[in-house]
């Protein structure tokens, strides 16, 4: 027998890394799977897992996408800690998956996506606010059959995730595929272009939806607080973001908070350089709500947490800021609405932080939509116009941001179905 | 998501199949509420659990199922199954109801008898369903009907060719595979015979007889039934390598014999495989019973990325492939092979010392130092049992010198 034996000249698909592999057998495939339950985006997390496994990659990352149109930025930051990781089964035998570093994994995966292309040409839906409710939305919209226009206040798209989260948690490249995503599929971003009266753009389209995210920073309403060198959460963090504040070398930085925001801003503040950080709290540190890898971060930054400790008036040399001056307190045994226990000021305990710089970040508003009521299903007081993301339920989540922006595109669909008659 | 390709579509026997994954005969497809779901998954069809003409009852014995487990999980399943206790005329109605719910699938029945007219009225009865095709049970570890007792017919040439050529009489048109069994000294003698018979195909191949084990504990065989056991049918994992030498065996010595591969699919890169060395399709019981129905769409949508990676056009394509490349011992080419030691990746357990000093050539020496192998050149004979057991993908490779 003589043999024509030449190499076959194609290449083996891309094995998954050893890591990938042993994680992903570990997985269980649960029925009814708690994981996906407590995915606010009802990723198939025991189905991609799944494919994970068996090197078929580029579906894993078809499904990701599918349920949750963020799915990049998800997988760089979304606090598993608090959703998917929590329920995992395999707790029970030894410790859980790391469910969203597979999601992350995967998704690199992901093939190039296509222009969806409708009959209809028309768009039917106005989107206020390009953030991952807004984005969500569209995309899911435009799945189903239905062209939205998306209008962007700011410059860049992307909201919160692309504007204000510290690049070193979320680089640009990681927003980018999923913003590259959208703009694939054929979904149109109007930036630079604020709605001052959402109900006016129901004269051009069947519906609209508003997730314009919480843009104001709340004020701490104590003396001083118009001083040079006072800055809010969001400013700060996007100016850092868009790499305008060159450094903070030698500064002292104060960060008055207590939640991930504050931390977000603590880390950042101190990757710019600070010579001193030091987060101003309240409370006790288990009153604080925050992700632990938030603050393991702050931690490894080397941020200094002064708990029990509140600000009462910022101080300055005339000019510039000095420092904060700050009071003691205590807990009480009486818990707020939160229930966590509330803090007292313990007389004649006034100290003085010295500060360059005073961050506020004790949390945000909207100041949008006032006058509308939000019915549970995202629909409002005001026909054809819907609502989600940290607008309708507060400071959230990407991911449930993300879930709110597909459930409203179901009433929308429902809604413009009715209208189109 | 269930994937529809163009790439996926598998000619099997005149039938225009969606995809190349089809649900063996087994307790997934034996009541029709579990079989219409896997249907309704996405499975291109299936073979309904085998039936007789018998109108005794089917006397089964429980547990029937067990396994063994492998590193990772389990390497084999065994059952103690018999054949479905529907009669054949259950059976036949099923075939009519599938057919009228989903006339664009493969529904085939499959049959055992042991009287020329049984196994004629059963292909009769199932005919006049207006069944798709038939598979005819040659290969039951247990209660199979041989030639003699305890024997199953597909382990006799003569009789699988007579047996055979009983039901083509009665099939005429209707397309039969015969279902064989890896267990026989010379398979391509048994496909022969299928042949000669003058039906379409086989299905390569059945579970394999095995005893699952012994637990330490009772020193009682397993599954333990009442104390007592008996031999199981072993699928799954373990036996894939055995599916694939069974398939490339008929494929390269019985031209225009069809072959439906069977055995240790448990996902797409297995049906790759399984096609690669000529199984016109890929029928799969065990990675079923153990995940459910819905791994059809990761099979589908992996086979299909694969071909697309791979620039194969389609699945039948993919069909063969390998087979220019299977040759016999004494004519495969000598080359000169040797083990290294990739140093950028060794994490020095010295698993490979201790192979090669014990189950090869002591060609590895240790540096106990800096905790790495070092391999000699002149020792090394290039057997490739060190890579068996790296630890880490790629810390020893074989090289041409
Ligand atoms: C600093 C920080 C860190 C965070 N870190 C995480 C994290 O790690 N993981 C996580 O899951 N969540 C995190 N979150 C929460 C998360 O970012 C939000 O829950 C999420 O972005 C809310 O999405 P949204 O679409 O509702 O709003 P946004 O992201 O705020 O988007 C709203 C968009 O609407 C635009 N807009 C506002 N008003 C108008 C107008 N009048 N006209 C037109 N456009 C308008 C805004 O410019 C913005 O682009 C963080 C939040 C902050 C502030
Ligand atoms: C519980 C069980 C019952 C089975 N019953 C039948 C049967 O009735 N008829 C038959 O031809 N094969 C039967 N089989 C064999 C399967 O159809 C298949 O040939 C075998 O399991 C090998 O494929 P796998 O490795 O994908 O499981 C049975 C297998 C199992 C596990
Ligand atoms: S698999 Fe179902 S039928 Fe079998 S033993 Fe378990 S519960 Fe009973």
């Amino acid at each position: 027998m003589t043999l024509n034996m030449p190499e076959i000249a194609i290449q083996p698909t891309r094995q998954a890394e050893t890591w990938v592999a042993s994680e992903a057998a570990r997985c269980l495939s649960c029925y009814d799977p708690p994981c996906q339950r407590a995915c606010p985006a009802s990723i198939p997390i025991p189905e991609f897992i799944r494919s994970v496994r068996t090197g078929n990659l580029r579906y894993a990352a078809d499904l990701i996408r599918e349920a949750n149109p963020l799915a990049a930025v998800c997988g760089t930051v979304c606090p598993e800690e608090i959703f998917c990781q929590t329920k995992c089964t395999r707790a029970q035998i030894d410790s859980p998956l790391k469910i969203r570093e597979l999601h992350s994994l995967a998704t690199l995966f992901e093939r190039h996506s296509a222009n969806i292309e409708h009959e209809e040409e028309r768009q039917r839906v106005a989107v206020i606010g390009a953030g991952p409710a807004g984005l969500s939305c569209a995309v899911k919209l435009k799945t189903a059959g239905v062209n939205s226009v998306i209008f962007e206040s700011r410059e860049i798209a992307g909201g919160v995730p692309r504007n204000s989260i510290p690049k070193f948690r979320l680089p640009d490249s990681a927003v980018d595929v999923d913003l590259n995503y959208v703009a694939n599929i054929g979904i149109d971003i109007i930036t630079d272009t604020v709605i001052k009266n959402p109900a006016d753009l129901l004269y051009e389209f069947d519906a609209v939806y508003v997730a314009t995210g919480l843009p104001r920073c709340r004020k701490l309403g104590i003396p001083g607080e118009d001083t040079s060198g006072v800055v809010p959460s969001l400013f700060f963090l996007d100016e850092a973001r868009a790499g305008r504040i060159a450094s903070l070398d030698g500064r002292k930085v104060v960060v008055i908070g207590g939640g991930n925001v504050s931390l977000d801003v603590a880390s950042a503040a101190a990757h710019l350089g600070a010579a001193e950080v030091r987060l101003l709290y309240r409370r006790g540190p288990l009153e604080m709500k925050v992700w632990r890898s938030e603050l393991d971060a702050a931690s490894a930054r080397g941020v200094a947490i002064d708990y029990l400790t509140a600000p009462k008036a910022l101080v300055s040399d005339g000019d510039c800021l000095t420092g904060v001056k700050c009071v003691k307190t205590e807990l009480c045994d009486e818990t707020d609405s939160s229930g966590r226990r509330i803090p007292r000021e313990v007389p004649d305990s006034e100290f003085v932080v010295a500060a360059d710089i005073a961050i506020v970040a004790i949390g945000m508003t909207s100041g949008y939509l006032r006058d509308v009521t939000i019915n549970p299903d995202l629909s409002t007081s005001i026909p054809g116009i819907f609502v989600g993301g940290d607008l309708a339920r507060g400071e959230g989540t990407i991911v449930e941001a993300v879930a709110d922006g597909k459930k409203a595109a179901h009433k929308i669909l429902e809604y413009v179905a009715q209208v189109g008659k | 998501m269930i994937l529809t390709s163009p790439r996926l579509k598998t000619p099997f026997l005149g039938f225009e199949l969606e995809n190349p994954f089809i649900l063996s005969a087994s307790p997934s497809t034996d009541e029709l509420s579990i079989a219409r779901r896997g249907l309704d998954a996405g499975w291109a069809g299936l073979v309904l659990k085998t039936t007789s003409l018998e109108t005794t009852s089917v006397d089964l014995a429980y547990p029937m199922m067990s396994s063994f487990a492998g590193e990772g999980g389990i390497a084999g399943m065994g059952n103690i199954d018999l054949i479905s206790a529907y009669h054949i005329n259950e059976v036949a109605e099923r075939v009519r109801i599938l057919k009228r719910e989903f006339p664009r699938k493969l529904v085939a029945a499959s049959i055992m008898s042991d009287s020329r007219e049984g196994w004629q009225s059963l292909v009769t009865i199932l005919k006049s369903a207006d069944v798709d095709l038939i598979e005819c049970s040659f290969s039951c570890p247990q209660g199979s009907v041989g030639e003699e007792p305890g024997k199953m017919l597909a382990q006799s040439v003569t009789a699988t060719e007579r047996v055979a050529g009983w039901v083509k009489d009665a099939a005429c048109d209707l397309p039969v595979l015969i279902k064989i069994t890896p267990q026989v000294s010379d398979i391509v003698a048994i496909a022969q015979a299928v042949q000669k018979a003058g039906c379409d195909g086989v299905t390569a191949s059945n579970s394999v007889p095995a005893l699952m084990g012994i637990a330490l504990d009772t020193l009682r065989p397993i599954p333990n039934v009442g104390g007592y056991s008996t031999y199981s049918g072993l699928t799954g994992p373990a036996i894939k390598p055995i599916t694939l030498r069974t398939v490339a065996e008929i494929a390269r010595h019985v031209p225009g014999l069809v072959i439906s591969g069977n055995g240790g699919i448990m996902n797409w890169r297995d049906s790759v495989e399984l096609l690669a060395v000529g199984a016109g399709n890929a029928q799969i019981c065990t990675a079923v019973m153990l995940h459910g129905f819905d791994i059809i769409r990761d099979l589908t949508s992996g086979l299909d990325n694969y071909l697309q990676d791979m620039r194969i056009n389609s699945v039948v394509d993919l069909i063969g492939i390998s087979l220019p490349y299977i040759a016999d011992h004494d004519s495969l080419p000598r080359q000169k092979v040797r083990s290294f030691v990739v140093e950028e990746k060794c994490i020095g357990c010295g698993r490979c010392y201790i192979a090669c000093r014990d189950g090869g050539h002591e060609a590895i020496s240790w540096e106990s130092e800096k905790r790495r192998p070092s391999i000699s050149i002149d020792k090394c004979v290039g057997c490739g049992l060190c890579l068996l057991t790296q630890p880490v993908a790629g810390c020893l490779e074989l090289r041409q010198v």
